[in-house]
């Protein structure tokens, strides 16, 4: 496979890895803190949750090409981690949106 | 028949929208059908990789159609008079919307995206991916299909909880 193209499977894992991340790092965010929601809420009809959509768009496609662009992304180590990054990123993901776990965790951050 | 098309023609506006969203959420299910068999016979036919390739975009655009027509109705479902309002509105319906609703509307986010991981992973490899040498890779294409199956159907069963209580109109 060329160099390029094992770059660009890569480069695809970690993107849609931090996309997910950004994605419930927001959603925490904005709940705990009013002045994020004021931000990600540009658009009042659909509230905050497009300005979360298209925010973790965004860093999917900077990191993809970030990431693309880094001679050492097309190595096999890297490659490893990159498909573990994606797989932990998603599991992660699934539970962190999940109101009764990061209630909780909000609270914690107002709390402090 | 006439009883039929004035009950049809009589859908609200609003109604038609959450129904083809409904619609194009039930057609995700034979593509990833189709793209599990596909998966399955890569070492089976020769053009299985092609169309394994054609599925998961087929897959994408529906996923993604289906995000934006969703996106669109939550503004109604948001508004003041809106199935929310309603929910909220009682102790034993507001975990719906506190607890489902905000799941179901975050966790659509992540089908499409791990959908579109698979697709660039076959896209980019295409009969390749059948060689030993790519067997991790192989794998993250079938959990990408597995788990964002599994999301859909978690989105699915909440959206059905959810409507059941407060449609809407």
């Amino acid at each position: 496979m060329m160099p390029m193209q094992t770059r660009t499977i890569h480069a695809m894992l970690i993107a849609a890895g931090k996309s997910l991340n950004i994605f419930w790092i927001l959603n925490i965010l904005k709940e705990a803190f009013p002045a994020v929601k004021s931000v990600l809420n540009f658009y009042p009809v659909t509230g905050p949750l497009l300005g979360i959509y298209l925010t973790s768009i965004f860093v999917l496609v900077l990191a993809f090409f970030i990431v693309r662009s880094m001679p050492f992304s097309g190595s096999r180590a890297y490659g490893t981690f990159a498909g573990w990054y994606f797989v932990v990123s998603v599991l992660v993901f699934f539970f962190a949106i999940f109101p009764p776990v990061y209630v909780p965790i909000v609270e914690w951050i107002v709390s402090i | 028949m006439t009883e039929f098309l004035r009950g049809i023609f009589s859908l609200t506006y609003w109604e038609t929208v959450v129904d083809i969203h409904g619609l194009l959420a039930m057609t995700l299910l034979i593509l990833f059908g189709a793209a599990l068999i596909l998966y399955f016979s890569l070492d089976k036919f020769v053009q299985a990789a092609r169309w394994l390739k054609y599925t998961l975009f087929a897959l994408v655009v529906n996923l993604i159609a289906v995000d934006i027509l969703g996106i669109y109705s939550y503004g109604a479902y948001r508004a003041a008079e809106g199935p929310r309002t309603l929910l909220k509105a009682s102790p034993d319906t507001a975990w719906l919307h506190e607890i489902l609703f905000e799941h179901k509307e975050m966790l659509a986010y992540a089908p499409w995206l791990m959908i579109l991981v698979a697709l660039v992973i076959v896209a980019v490899l295409g009969d390749q991916l059948k060689s030993r040498e790519f067997r991790m890779l192989r794998l993250i294409v079938l959990f990408s299909i597995v788990v964002s199956l599994a999301f859909v159907l978690v989105v699915a069963g909440e959206a059905v909880l959810i409507t059941k209580v407060a449609p809407l109109r």
